[in-house]
């Protein structure tokens, strides 16, 4: 059954825009597998909770999301899509991702940072001041991840899951392309609670093709 | 089989319920269907929810609403099945469906004919099931059947969104081979579903429950 795409209600506060990066098949096969292990093994269940994604943009605006997606789509137009090279697990915060900031020689993705700089630039007008998330990750704090075990409860956990993701290298193919961008609406009852993401739930909205 | 009155009951002239007669995969195929199913539902969301509220299948006999009562549909198979063997099943793969469904194709054999067992298997099936068929059924009249009856195992059902398609299509050609090359088909299922809305989004509230298994040649 064709259909229209889902009704957003921007202005309602439990909505959240989340621009991501989709891995290819075998990346996003891989991750799927550990979000389910590490619920099974661990009970951590956030990071399954959303599609695997690699972060590029996460806010709030009350602009329309097709106001959004036609913001972005300029900055994406003309890139060509991303190799990614995947670095294993390391642990960011209370979370465990896997690392794809980074080139084979160690420097920063260039195409991802540029990817990054010039959607955040896009969006940055649509987004209000007054808001409560404004950016998660604004251009000098963005380091491309795609997380396995998310704000991992209870934190001192965190050492021990990162020893088990390290157990299951290779996650994933050491390199992919990443062809796709992704404009998703991420609604929780409750960001600010200690269990915002039991209640989280999401919709693709739109996507670009690189190149 | 533990089957009893009560449970075929409950299915019973009840205008709310459709039934299906399905070929089984084997094993190695249905883990590969099934995971692309669950992998898809994890990436993409609800937009593809239709084919993984399905058992891994290919259907047989689609659905028909009935109010017959389904000893008497188990009987007709049963006498529709004596001397129906066991038969390779050939994986040609991913095809799609206009813009909004992709399935394995499995309609022809090696040489790209059609593969006559799999043909003659729905259509002895079709014949032994369409006397029970309600008059009003809304699938049965639409259904693909005899000379146009495709065999598939379907990865993305009813995708509501077709401006997603070209994506969805090259994600699943990613994951190739799905499933092996050939299996043995052995086993077929007659199944009683429930939905909300049978006129509409019936995939997001399907319900299934298995009423019947054949081993074939058994």
């Amino acid at each position: 059954m064709a259909g229209p795409a889902p009704a957003v209600d921007s202005g309602d506060p439990r909505v959240r825009f989340g621009l991501y990066l989709r891995p290819s098949y075998a990346m996003a096969r891989a991750v799927a597998a550990m979000h389910e292990l590490m619920r099974r093994q661990f009970g951590q269940t956030r990071a399954g909770m959303y599609m695997p994604h690699a972060t590029i943009g996460f806010f709030q605006s009350n602009a329309p999301w097709q106001e959004l997606a036609a913001a972005v789509a300029p900055a994406l137009a003309g890139r060509p899509p991303v190799v990614v090279q995947n670095h294993g697990p390391i642990a960011m915060g209370r979370s465990v991702v896997l690392d794809i900031h980074h080139d084979d020689d160690g420097s920063v993705n260039a195409a991802l940072q540029a990817l990054h700089d010039a959607t955040h630039a896009a969006l940055s007008p649509l987004i209000a001041d007054d808001l409560a998330d404004r950016f998660r990750w604004p251009p000098e704090m963005f380091q491309a991840h795609i997380t396995l075990a998310q704000t991992i409860r209870p934190d001192w956990l965190r050492d021990e899951i990162l020893a088990f993701a390290r157990e299951a290298e290779p996650v994933g193919p050491r390199r992919f392309t990443a062809a796709y961008v992704h404009l998703y609406s991420v609604l929780s009852d409750d960001w600010d609670a200690d269990d915002w993401s039991d209640s989280l739930r999401w919709d693709l909205l739109a996507s670009w093709r690189l190149g | 089989m533990g089957e009893g009155e009560d449970r075929f009951a409950a299915y019973e002239r009840d205008p709310g319920v459709r039934f299906g007669f399905y070929l089984r995969p084997s094993y190695a195929m249905s883990r590969d269907q099934a995971e692309l199913h669950a992998l898809l539902r994890r990436q993409f969301g609800d937009l593809t929810i239709t084919a993984g509220a399905f058992m891994p299948h290919a259907t047989l006999k689609g659905f028909f609403r009935s109010d017959a009562a389904v000893g008497d549909m188990i009987a007709a198979l049963d006498a529709a099945l004596a001397g129906q063997q066991p038969f390779t099943v050939v994986n040609n793969g991913p095809v799609a469906y206009g813009r909004s469904s992709v399935v394995i194709n499995i309609q022809q054999d090696e040489f790209g004919e059609t593969n006559p067992s799999i043909q003659r298997l729905h259509e002895v099936s079709f014949a032994a099931l369409e006397p029970f068929v309600h008059p009003e059924c809304n699938f049965t009249p639409v259904e693909w059947a005899g000379p146009t009856f495709f065999a598939h195992l379907t990865l993305l059902q009813s995708l509501p969104r077709p401006e997603f398609f070209d994506e969805l299509f090259a994600f699943i050609r990613e994951a190739e081979p799905i499933g092996p090359r050939r299996f043995l088909a052995e086993y077929v299922h007659l199944y009683a579903f429930r939905s909300d809305d049978w006129t509409g989004d019936w995939g997001r509230t399907l319900t299934w429950e298995m009423l019947h298994s054949w081993k074939l040649g058994g």
